[in-house]
């Protein structure tokens, strides 16, 4: 249905019209809003970077040469006396 | 939650308190948004960072008029900012640039009045529709439309009265206006009953 409203007044048209209409937003506005208000603390992840890291490497330091493997060691000093009996 | 509340938990940092004022505030600071943006997201883009402002100068708000009066003129200026730093915003604010433009009637978006007012003051060349959106909407004068653009009061004064014809024609053409004979005369949808 339509109204006919008799006004001589563009500036004022043009202004309540614009005035009435409105956008919901995003979601991604408001979360880039409070990240950018409350960056998250960077210890706690680099603090597990690292224990990752050292882990990983431990682990690829004990497959890789025998020889050299503590835990391989270990096993081998407890054999060799047996042997030896 | 009341103003106030929402003003003292933003002093804070409060997380519930700026999404409480984001969420009450930014469906028409979007819409400002939007008037002066290329498209969608462009306004979303300025709207984020007329928020992060809103927030961080906080401490600058004197209760001296309405909250939301002041959210917008941050909003505004951002706008404003974001769109200078566009090289084809300067070129867009001389006269002559879009005297040879012309709008086809199927550019014209038929949809709900409000959203198709400014929908047709989207369809504007850039400088006239940030000259009317400061003047006709946002209530600055030629002066400070002058200062804020870096160009002539005059200047500001003849993209208008341009803006205004040329929005016009776009408003007759979609027959969301008439004009019969010497006096305007607007056309208001309203509500179905």
């Amino acid at each position: 249905m339509e109204k006919r409203i008799y006004i001589n007044n563009f500036e004022r048209f043009i202004k309540e019209s614009a005035d009435d209409f409105k956008m919901i937003p995003s979601k991604r506005v408001w979360h880039s809003i409070y990240n950018d208000l409350h960056p998250s603390r960077k210890w706690p992840s680099v603090l597990m970077c690292l224990i990752l890291f050292t882990g990983v490497l431990f682990i690829g330091y004990e497959n890789t040469d025998p020889t050299t493997s503590l835990l391989q060691k270990k096993r081998l000093q407890k054999i060799i006396p047996l042997l030896q009996v | 939650m009341t103003e106030e509340l929402m003003i003292a938990g933003c002093l804070k940092n409060n997380a519930s308190a700026q999404e409480a004022l984001y969420n009450r505030f930014s469906p028409r600071m979007l819409s400002v948004c939007y008037r002066f943006a290329k498209n969608r997201e462009d306004a979303e883009d300025m709207l984020q960072e007329g928020f992060v402002k809103v927030y961080t100068q906080m401490f600058q708000y004197r209760n001296e008029g309405s909250l939301e009066g002041w959210i917008r003129r941050i909003v505004v200026h951002t706008c404003i900012n974001v769109l200078k730093k566009n090289k084809k915003f300067s070129d867009s604010l001389d006269i002559a640039y879009a005297n040879g433009l012309h709008i086809r009637e199927d550019m014209i978006p038929s949809i709900m009045q409000a959203k198709q007012v400014v929908e047709c003051i989207r369809l504007l060349p850039l400088g006239y529709r940030t000259v009317l959106n400061l003047y006709a909407i946002e209530g600055f004068s030629h002066k400070e439309i002058g200062m804020l653009l870096d160009i002539e009061e005059s200047t500001s004064r003849s993209q208008y009265t341009r803006a205004k014809a040329m929005l016009e024609e776009i408003l007759i053409r979609k027959k969301i206006i008439l004009k019969p004979k010497e006096k305007i005369i607007y056309q208001a949808a309203v509500a179905p009953r």
